[in-house]
């Protein structure tokens, strides 16, 4: 058994690249179990990102219920929405005194969201809030409800890797039953960091802040020593860090895949047939994005990092 | 006068370190300035091995380069080693007046070595010729357990921690005279100071936290910084910071003056440590309650601000951190890189130094001889220089390349010890051995240089201190909380089991028992009988061997201050501990923190003012008459 731990050490070691030197050492066959391991941890791509570089844009702040004190001019909902009704959500609800209500208040449970897959986050911002999750959204219609505001984000990558963000600011209108767009913004963001040739990790910035878009994942960390992060999470991640002096921020995620794709159109209907084998998940890749900047720096750094090995086996690189 | 500054977090009651000694300080200036190898660069920090270049060779024209010479400070002997680098060859051996521990080149060649066991450093000159040993100026007294070095960038101020005393303690580089000190929390390894000279940065092996002094004021104040971490995904808000150890190395950006150097990184200091969670609940299955429960972490601090930027560290996926750098022992930084070593898995890293948690941002790593406690960077030659104290190996690490190192074997047949002690030690300190642990912590995990990691472990038996190993083994059988072991053989065995190993073999056993048989312990230097102190030191010491108070009926002083028995000690015992616990030594007590053996009293006085234990009588004491107490216990 020694021996062959003995000769798993040695190749270990011939493997790597450092020569069997131990192979006759009586300690080192002692020792020879605890090479069972391999040597070094799977390795990591680590990418260091000027800052100048990124190109500045602005994303707006969104609307707030503050603003909605004056009705909005337009009754024209966005074509490229979609509002459906959701009533037999109300049936579900297990106070029936809430149910009655609903239904004597005629009270329609609408869901909205993009009418076309895309890459998109649409949710209603509600103030002090820094985190938001969603593809769709959804809210009541009857008559005296009030103005609620409604973000959606649209994310397109060109064949270049150039990416746009459009962000549309819209008034649900609860009363008429409608999305009424209210303004749009295009920002510029820049792809930073690629597998192959396809990029998976994009940024832009201003004075204050830098935002990056990466893919959609449910397991997302993000830190800021000074100031306080943003995140959207729809069919793609969107997290903005403060950018300050003697600050420091970090994003650190686990993507079930480095691909920005649409979300798949909602099939609710049941599939009929035998039950289909489980398909074993994607590797998954840790991705870390942080930026630093100490008191005396005069501009932060920026670097990602991702690791090799299960990209490796999920994309062929 | 010997400005002390007393630092309110210490985990123990600050005591006086002993004034350092300047009377043998005469004769430590060169004698013959200008001659033989010079500092290499600007590396003013000290490691096992340091750097120089010696003087262009014979015929050459003034300007040509000479020689790289690397010193090697062997620990396991009283040499130190002149190497030359570029042959890859022992060229000379320096007999010293005790074991070195680190070394450092002063701007005008000279040579400062720490004589760890000897309390006491050494300054050497060297001569003309690089392969002649060097000669010995002066060897100066210093607070206990001297350990690293560092010097000012004026030059004129030397700077030394000493573990055991808890100090800084800074001395006149050109007579070595005694210029102050400063205590510090316990355990301060590494030292650094900042580019313009006004602060030290300090060290800490255990408690996750780095000392900052100020050189430049007259009270030469000390702060602590808190290098705590959480983990990610852990939610922000319920963040919940995790303890720290093996805070041995230190080390800062400095960009040399190089224009073509890549980063643009200013004023950051690069703590290797280990990030531990040893447990919320007293009980779990195994030690700590998270897997794993040691993670490896570099804490980046922001030096102007003096706070930690790194607040969370990475859980590894895999639920096992055996591959990481856990026992890491000395860093050295160059253009944007950190090289860290690490014993157990016997392994120079290079990390990115840009990166917030660089322990998991690594670029490279190269397998280097056992036991790599030091390096030093040639920052001209993009070479790294590696001391690998158990093979007594130099190695040659070429940073651009992942090609393996060139190794000089140093010493010849000269090495102490024994084979058992050989493979004690290596077993002391290897990770990732299953047979050890099923997490793959080493011995040395928890037991840093043989000492204790300061904290209290969530374990089957409820929560443990850990004890310190380092002269507390000798007379002191039963081993284990339990008192459940009479042979040292057996109490190790018994710890495999706890930590989920699968046991080692008879001989290794044996070995490592003869290895923490011999581990050192620290020397305090006697304190003067006609001081105040010692008087209170007799006061306590009458105290602690009164019949009221009754410490000594259970810690012999005959018998390395423990009986040998179990007492009962908690008003209500849980079940498993009906009869009652293994009566500890209380030699070294004082750098023990924390107290008891579920660690719930931070400090010997608050231990000797709860009312909620059972062990002696010291309640009833005056607030002098603790403080005497304690003083004698510091003794120990």
């Amino acid at each position: 058994m020694r021996g062959r731990w003995a000769l798993a050490a040695v190749l270990v070691s011939v493997l790597l690249g450092s020569g069997p030197t131990a192979a006759a050492d009586p300690i080192a066959d002692f020792l020879a179990p605890a090479a069972g391991l391999s040597f070094a941890p799977p390795p990591l791509a680590i990418v260091a990102v000027d800052l100048n570089a990124i190109p500045h844009g602005t994303l707006p702040p969104p609307l707030t219920e503050a603003e909605a004190s004056a009705r909005v001019a337009s009754q024209t909902s966005a074509r490229d929405l979609k509002l459906e009704k959701t009533q037999q959500r109300f049936a579900q609800l297990k106070k029936t005194a809430l149910r009655v209500r609903h239904t004597r208040l005629n009270v329609d449970a609408v869901e909205i969201s993009p009418s076309e897959p895309e890459i998109a986050a649409l949710y209603i911002p509600w103030q002090g809030a820094a985190d938001f999750q969603g593809e769709s959204a959804a809210f009541s219609c009857y008559k005296g409800a009030p103005l609620s505001p409604l973000r959606w984000e649209t994310l397109t990558v060109s064949p270049d890797g150039a990416a746009r963000l459009d962000v549309k600011d819209l008034w649900l209108d609860g009363e008429h039953c409608l999305a009424i767009p209210v303004s749009q913004t295009e920002v510029a963001f820049k792809a930073i960091a690629w597998v192959g040739a396809e990029p998976w990790l994009f940024a832009a910035r201003d004075e204050n802040t830098v935002t990056f878009l990466l893919p959609s994942t449910d397991s997302l960390s993000v830190d800021a020593l000074v100031g306080t992060p943003f995140t959207v999470r729809g069919s793609f991640t969107r997290v903005t860090l403060p950018l300050g002096r003697w600050g420091s921020g970090s994003i650190v995620a686990t993507l079930p895949s480095l691909e920005l794709k649409a979300a798949a159109v909602t099939a609710t209907k049941k599939q009929s047939g035998p039950r289909p084998e489980p398909v074993p998940l994607p590797p998954a890749v840790e991705v870390a994005v942080e930026l630093v900047q100490t008191m005396a720096e005069r501009t932060p750094t920026l670097t990602v990092r991702r690791s090799l090995a299960v990209i490796a086996d999920a994309a062929g690189e | 006068v010997f400005p002390l500054s007393a630092c309110a977090e210490s985990g123990r009651a600050p005591a006086p370190p002993a004034a350092p000694q300047s009377a043998k300080a005469s004769g430590c200036q060169r004698i013959h300035p200008g001659l033989g190898a010079q500092r290499l660069g600007a590396l003013r920090q000290s490691s096992s091995v340091a750097l120089a270049r010696s003087g262009p060779a014979a015929g050459a024209p003034s300007s040509a380069p000479g020689r790289l010479i690397a010193y090697v400070a062997d620990a396991d002997d009283t040499r130190l080693y002149t190497v030359d680098v570029d042959d890859r060859k022992e060229i000379a051996a320096t007999r010293l007046k005790g074991r070195p521990e680190q070394v450092l080149v002063l701007a005008d060649g000279r040579v400062v070595v720490s004589l760890r066991a000897s309390n006491a450093i050494e300054v050497l000159e060297p001569g003309e010729r690089a392969d002649a040993p060097l000669d010995s100026r002066c060897v100066v007294d210093t607070a206990a357990e001297p350990v690293a070095l560092a010097a000012t960038p004026d030059d004129e101020t030397l700077l030394l921690t000493s573990g055991w005393s808890h100090a800084l303690t800074a001395f006149d580089a050109q007579s070595l005279a005694a210029r102050y000190q400063v205590d510090l929390p316990r355990d301060p390894r590494a030292v650094i100071v900042s580019e313009d000279g006004t602060r030290a940065f300090v060290a800490h092996v255990v408690e996750a936290r780095m000392s900052v002094v100020d050189l430049g004021s007259q009270a030469h104040l000390a702060r602590l910084i808190d290098l705590r971490a959480g983990t990610n995904f852990e939610g922000q808000g319920a963040r919940s910071l995790r303890a720290g150890c093996q805070g041995f190395a230190l080390t800062q950006v400095a960009d040399n003056g190089d224009p073509r150097l890549a980063s643009r990184l200013v004023d950051r200091v690069f703590a290797p440590m280990v990030s531990v969670s040893s447990g919320d609940a007293p009980e779990s299955s195994g030690y700590g309650s998270e897997s794993p429960s040691e993670v490896s972490e570099v804490a980046v601090v922001d030096a102007s601000a003096e706070r930690a930027l790194t607040r969370a560290i990475r859980l590894p996926q895999s639920g096992t951190a055996a591959r990481e750098c856990l026992l890491p022992r000395s860093a050295s930084y160059d253009d944007g890189a950190l090289y860290v070593t690490c014993l157990g898995i016997d392994a120079l890293v290079k990390l990115d130094a840009r990166s917030l948690d660089p322990a998991h941002a690594e670029l490279t790593r190269w397998r280097v001889a056992s036991g790599p406690t030091g390096v030093a960077i040639d920052h001209d030659g993009r070479r790294a220089l590696v001391w690998s104290q158990f093979d007594h190996e130099l190695e040659v690490v070429a940073t651009s390349s992942q090609a393996p190192p060139a190794r000089v074997a140093l010493g010849g047949s000269q090495q102490d010890g024994t084979k058992g002690f050989a493979l004690g030690r290596q077993l002391f300190h290897q990770m990732g051995d299953r047979r050890i642990s099923s997490d793959g912590r080493a011995c040395a995990s928890c037991h840093p240089d043989g000492h204790e990691d300061a904290l209290t472990w969530s374990t089957p038996d409820g929560a443990r201190q850990t004890p310190m190993l380092a002269g507390r083994l000798a007379d002191t059988a039963p081993y284990g909380w339990l008192g459940a072991s009479n042979a040292l053989s057996d109490h190790l065995k018994k710890t495999f089991e706890r930590l989920g190993g699968e046991g080692l073999e008879e001989p290794e056993v044996n070995a490592l028992v003869e290895y923490i048989s011999t581990l050192a312990p620290p020397i305090e230097r006697a304190v003067p009988k006609t001081t105040a102190r010692q008087r209170l030191i007799d006061q306590g010491q009458r105290l602690f061997e009164s019949a009221e108070t009754g410490c000594a009926s259970c810690h012999d002083a005959g018998r390395a201050f423990t009986d040998g028995e179990r007492h009962q000690v908690l008003a209500q015992p849980p079940a498993n501990q009906v009869a009652g616990l293994d009566t500890p030594s209380l030699r070294f007590v004082s750098g023990t923190a924390p107290y008891f053996h579920d660690g719930r009293y931070k400090t010997l006085a608050e231990l000797l003012i709860a009312p909620d234990h059972a062990m002696g009588q010291s309640t009833h004491l005056s607030r002098d008459e603790r403080a005497a107490l304690v003083a004698y216990l510091e003794t120990l």
